[in-house]
């Protein structure tokens, strides 16, 4: 894979950069899809005030090429994703589990890459899920043996995503993190926590037990905040 | 126009947090009710999103060097077997000529280039790899024959690393023109990754060096089917020729 490759696939992606001149139409704050350097990785995010044809979602090209056996494609994946597959990852082991949860994730991507299917859903969907499950066992495997691996999900580490992105973000992804956090700010802080939990694996009595709250209520403030934030994100499907 | 309950439910699907009969009671109205089912996996997709709340944290320097290296693509390998060593009855007669043959015959599937490369670079290589299997206890796995197949036999070899597996087919016919055989490793919630293509000659036999990326020993079982020649299957076409399960 190449960055040359990838910015022939990216239409509108040529000519992008901050303080382009106005077309003459309305102009649209957006995040720009960052260019791809020739080592056909992503490069950071950044934001930028212009119009442009809407380009196509940078994981559905790499989804494509991680198909086709492309051979920098898991790069293109692990420069995408690996940001949030690490936090989801710091979420909840030391470091040393968390790099070897991350590189057992996209080898799971990269092993099971035939097994990905466009039509069923877009790519990061399906490595963050992948991400999601790998993590989940651990957390179980962990639980079986608690005086030897204490890991559990650290709910006051999660750092909202507010403000410009990360560096080494890429601003597809920011601004989805950016939409996310808007629509979870009308949730409560006890119906963030329940969901990150179940999110995670933890079933309705751990959540009780580890927040100290009654099983019904769990269960309530889990249904009801699931709904609301269903509710708050619309037709978004953030990575869908 | 569903119920608060519905919606309730809803939820409580997506967190996998439905009791067996709420699971039926829901089943029975997502089946009569598109629009509702579709507002289901809305929501289990609104849950997924929250991956994106955890944030975004540099990764560590080194560690997109490591999960490069660790990523080697599944190659299929080819190398000479010493039957003897390894005990396969009605084999002992096999020579380096007609084991030769048995690999010109099985070069004829799949991309003949990249597999000739493949031998010339590394059967010195491999030789070595297999005195290595040789030198240690070896795992054996016998895959039977399934209907169509009934004749067919092979058996998986592999060591304790389990990340080098040599599959050796005998009594399965040729495929049909236009397909290959494919070796499927299957986890244990079913999902099967894929191993290698290969053919077998006019004898039904066929010996394969497949690299497994995960170690062999945590797969349930394996399968061999029939599938189109140059499409990488994502999952099996056809019913499985051969199949066999790890033992316990």
């Amino acid at each position: 894979m190449t960055g040359d490759a990838i910015g022939a696939e990216l239409p509108g992606l040529a000519g992008l950069s901050p303080g382009a001149p106005a077309l003459g139409l309305p102009s649209v704050r957006r995040l720009a899809i960052s260019p791809v350097d020739r080592r056909g990785t992503l490069a950071p995010a950044r934001m930028t005030s212009e119009r442009s044809e809407p380009a196509e979602r940078p994981d559905a090209i790499l989804g494509r090429r991680l198909v086709r056996n492309e051979p920098d494609a898991l790069g293109g994946v692990y420069d995408l994703l690996s940001p949030t597959v690490w936090s989801m990852a710091r979420r909840a082991f030391p470091q040393a589990v968390a790099e070897d949860v991350v590189q057992d994730v996209f080898m799971q991507v990269w092993t099971r890459r035939h097994q990905f299917d466009e039509s069923r859903g877009s790519l990061a969907a399906w490595v963050l899920r992948i991400a999601r499950n790998r993590i989940t066992d651990t957390i179980r495997a962990a639980s079986a043996r608690p005086q030897l691996y204490p890991y559990e999900v650290d709910l006051d580490a999660r750092q909202p995503a507010d403000g410009e992105p990360a560096p080494w973000e890429h601003a597809w992804l920011a601004e989805r993190r950016q939409k996310l956090r808007e629509a979870i700010q009308g949730l409560s802080q006890t119906e963030q926590d329940v969901l990150w939990l179940a999110y995670f694996g933890y079933t309705q009595s751990e959540i009780s037990k580890r927040l100290d709250v009654p099983l019904g209520t769990v269960k309530t403030r889990t249904r009801a905040g699931l709904r609301k934030l269903r509710e708050r994100l619309g037709d978004q499907d953030l990575l869908g | 126009m569903a119920s608060p309950d519905i919606h309730d439910l809803i939820s409580g699907y997506a967190l996998d947090d439905l009791s067996a009969s709420e699971a039926r009671e829901l089943e029975a109205v997502l089946a009569r009710d598109p629009a509702l089912r579709r507002e289901a996996e809305a929501v289990r997709q609104a849950l997924e999103t929250l991956a994106l709340d955890a944030g975004a944290q540099a990764p560590p320097a080194g560690l997109r060097g490591r999960v490069m290296a660790a990523a080697e693509p599944p190659r299929q390998r080819w190398r000479m077997p010493t039957w003897p060593m390894l005990g396969f009855a009605g084999m002992s007669t096999v020579g380096a000529a007609a084991v030769a043959a048995v690999i010109v015959l099985a070069l004829r599937v799949g991309d003949l280039q990249q597999t000739v490369d493949d031998m010339q670079g590394e059967l010195s290589a491999q030789s070595a790899a297999l005195v290595g299997i040789h030198a240690e206890q070896p795992h054996i796995v016998t895959l039977n024959g399934m209907p169509g197949a009934d004749d067919a036999w092979a058996q998986l070899i592999f060591d304790d690393a389990g990340s080098e597996v040599m599959l050796v087919v005998d009594g399965l016919h040729a495929p049909r023109d236009q397909h290959v055989y494919h070796f499927w490793m299957v986890d244990e919630s079913g999902d099967r990754v894929s191993g290698a293509n290969f053919s077998t000659d006019h004898s039904g036999s066929a010996v394969v060096l497949v690299v497994s990326d995960y170690p062999v020993h945590v797969f349930h079982a394996f399968e061999v089917t029939e599938e189109p020649m140059h499409e990488t299957p994502s999952s099996p076409t056809g019913p499985a020729m051969l199949h066999g399960t790890m033992p316990q």
